[in-house]
């Protein structure tokens, strides 16, 4: 049912939702808007002077930007993942799923990373394999854990 | 781990936390994150993102576990509303709402004829064969289960899902061989996932003590794959359980008789390991098992992700051992 292209559309579009939501905003309004005023500056002097180096002031407004905006990108970008397989899943098993501390409208917060096999339903737990969804046992699993419980609900 | 959360929901959902899910569904119910208004106006008071889909199928689910049938309807009808009643994906969350709420196993056999009529209309909607699947293994049919399954891996055999599921059916009914070609088939498919390795690790070992004799290949074979698991999450809690408890069931043959065995072994194509690494094996796996338990009982952060009852498991394989060696 949770057929992969359309899951896989979905996961690249909340991507590009998150690096658009996150990044270039934050960036645009600390480090791009340092960017412009040179750009502005030497398109201004090439064409009111073509034939005149461009100043020196002009030139190092751009590097100092540049900087700025690289710094800023560094430091706003999420924390690196470990490059190896088995560190990569073994920091996952280790830590499990956690907050991002963002939400979404719903209140739902959005978590970190999981096991990208879970779909595989392998590893105990019973929700994975979500296309053969026993939905009978589920509810009569439910339905047995209220009656012997009858104050819980 | 402390709230349920709907957009990712945990790997195991016990009923209390399907209560907990399914009580989240009056306020998203009663905010519809579609606009009424017509087509250009609409496209502005939007609120909906993917997140939001993702988050009505899984209500619609726990809604329908916990006997919610009123809420999985609107969420139903929301979902059919926003998506057109012929969505392949619609279709299949309709039919998981008429099993749900079917009453006895006559209505589910109409439901079953359903959805042979949908597959007759468009005979490639994999998500119906797989309910269809679903549906016979929840009547209690697991060979017919497993026929119309092999059927649709004919079709689509690249589809590691219904490899797994296939494997889990064969174990159900004890055909050990098929459940290992299943397995090794996802393997197939996603070589690098760490929990098919240790599934298929988990089936040789249950076949070898399904049957009397001690079966030195599949023990071998099932300390093989623990260790490939092992190798791929190095963390991984389960891979070093299987290593410790197969180590400990290789030790004794090994160093027993291990020349007879090895000369009149009919399996010879998989070659046994040698004494010294299985131990060492063992040795590795019983100290990141104690530092597994060790850490998350001391409550470390970045050590909390492991399941509960796990890693008690562990603590009681740990504890078993020690007493042997005292």
């Amino acid at each position: 049912m949770f057929s992969s292209p359309d899951r896989r559309l979905q996961i690249a579009d909340s991507q590009i939702r998150r690096f658009t939501d996150s990044q270039i905003i934050s960036m645009r309004h600390k480090n791009e808007a340092n960017i412009i005023p040179s750009v502005y500056s030497t398109h201004e002097h090439t064409t009111t002077t073509p034939n005149s180096p461009l100043p020196l002031d002009i030139t190092l407004e751009l590097l100092a930007s540049i900087l700025l905006l690289s710094t800023g990108i560094v430091l706003t970008s999420q924390p690196l993942k470990p490059i190896q397989w088995s560190r990569w899943s073994g920091k996952m098993s280790r830590e499990g799923r956690h907050g991002t501390g963002r939400w979404t409208r719903e209140g739902e917060e959005v978590l970190s990373e999981g096991d990208p096999y879970a779909f595989l339903g392998l590893d105990g737990g019973g929700e994975g394999r979500r296309g053969f969804f026993d939905v009978r046992g589920k509810r009569r699993e439910y339905a047995e854990w209220v009656k012997g419980e009858p104050g819980s609900k | 781990m402390t709230q349920a959360n709907l957009l990712t929901p945990p790997s195991s959902i016990p009923p209390p936390v399907a209560l907990q899910l399914s009580q989240r569904a009056p306020p998203i119910i009663a905010s519809s994150p579609t606009s009424s208004l017509p087509w250009p106006l609409s496209l502005l008071f939007n609120a909906e993102t993917p997140e939001t889909w993702t988050i009505h199928e899984n209500l619609l689910l726990s809604a329908l576990r916990t006997g919610d049938d009123k809420a999985a309807r609107a969420l139903l009808d929301r979902l059919t509303t926003r998506f057109g009643a012929s969505n392949p994906r619609i279709i299949t969350l309709r039919g998981i709402y008429e099993e749900g709420t079917a009453k006895s196993d006559k209505e589910l056999e109409t439901i079953f004829k359903k959805y042979e009529d949908i597959l007759k209309e468009d005979p490639s909607n994999f998500a119906i064969r797989k309910r269809r699947v679903a549906v016979l293994k929840s009547l209690g049919r697991i060979q017919d289960a497993i026929i119309a399954l092999t059927v649709l891996l004919e079709n689509s055999p690249t589809d590691a899902e219904g490899w797994a599921e296939l494997s889990e059916l064969y174990v159900k009914v004890g055909a050990w061989g098929q459940a290992v070609f299943a397995m090794e088939e996802v393997l197939l498919i996603i070589p690098n996932a760490w929990t098919a390795h240790a599934q298929l690790a988990t089936v040789h070992y249950l076949s070898s003590r399904s049957l009397s004799l001690p079966q030195l290949s599949a023990l071998t074979l099932a300390l093989k794959h623990f260790a490939r698991s092992i190798e791929l999450n190095e963390s991984y809690l389960r891979g070093y359980y299987g290593l410790k408890l197969i180590a400990k069931d290789l030790i004794p043959i090994l160093s027993s008789d291990a020349p007879s065995k090895r000369n009149n072994n009919e399996d010879d194509e998989v070659p046994l390991p040698r004494l010294e690494t299985v131990k060492k094996l063992e040795e590795l796996a019983t100290n990141k098992l104690a530092e597994i338990v060790r850490q998350h009982g001391s409550g470390k952060k970045g050590w909390q992700g492991y399941d509960e009852a796990e890693v008690i498991a562990a603590r009681e394989l740990l504890d078993r051992d020690g007493k042997i060696e005292r």
